[in-house]
């Protein structure tokens, strides 16, 4: 398992994040400084890659290729004091949000950033009714930003 | 980065006056002190002041 972390963003930043879409900036935008005395720093777009056996003639340009396509990206890694929490923004949020953030979960655990507490956050503005009740079976807490 | 206002609009909060500003935050499924956050850094970045009386309607609906 691979993790590409980039650089570490101080809470007061204020910048936008690299290669978060418009959608996903408008909510961090009013998720952030609700929680933002909880952290000490934000990763964005965190690259987990998982580990993949290519065929021996597979070319390094197309090696480069295939594990970009199969990353699995982390929308914003927030660093606590115990560990980190993963926040997955997503304007309509069905129930794979949960499995999604799951698999992030599994990844991280996999990857050297293994010590800690690590928790699950989707935030949305138009989350289905279901999500509340699965991802709380889950551990994963649901914030609705929307009205 | 946009503004806050911009980003409470997009979820459908009204902006042009302070009280139906305070009337949308408090619709949103979040906590007391999330709210107030909201609201504290929205005062900051437009500059202006939200009367004590308004902030007092917000309840908890997490």
């Amino acid at each position: 398992m691979q993790i590409n972390l980039g650089d570490m963003y101080a809470v007061d930043w204020g910048g936008r994040p690299q290669h978060m879409s418009q959608k996903d900036l408008l909510l961090w935008r009013i998720y952030e400084p609700m929680i933002r005395s909880r952290y000490l720093g934000y990763y964005y777009d965190v690259q987990l890659i998982p580990d993949i056996i290519l065929p021996p003639e597979t070319t390094p340009s197309m090696k480069k290729v295939w594990y970009a396509a199969s990353a699995k990206r982390i929308d914003v890694l927030a660093v606590t004091k115990k560990g980190f929490d993963i926040i997955e923004l997503r304007d309509l949020a069905g129930v794979s949000a949960v499995s999604a953030v799951e698999v992030y979960i599994l990844l991280l655990r996999q990857s050297y950033l293994t010590a800690g507490e690590i928790r699950g956050i989707i935030v949305s503005d138009y989350p289905d009714p279901l999500l509340f009740t699965f991802a709380a079976a889950k551990g994963i807490e649901v914030v609705k930003l929307g009205i | 980065m946009g503004s806050l206002k911009t980003s409470l609009e997009y979820v459908g909060i009204k902006t042009a006056t302070l009280e139906s500003l305070v009337v949308g935050v408090n619709a949103m499924q979040i906590s007391k002190s999330d709210k107030h956050n909201i609201l504290f850094r929205y005062a900051q970045e437009e500059g202006v002041k939200i009367p004590d009386s308004l902030l007092s309607n917000l309840r908890d609906t997490r």
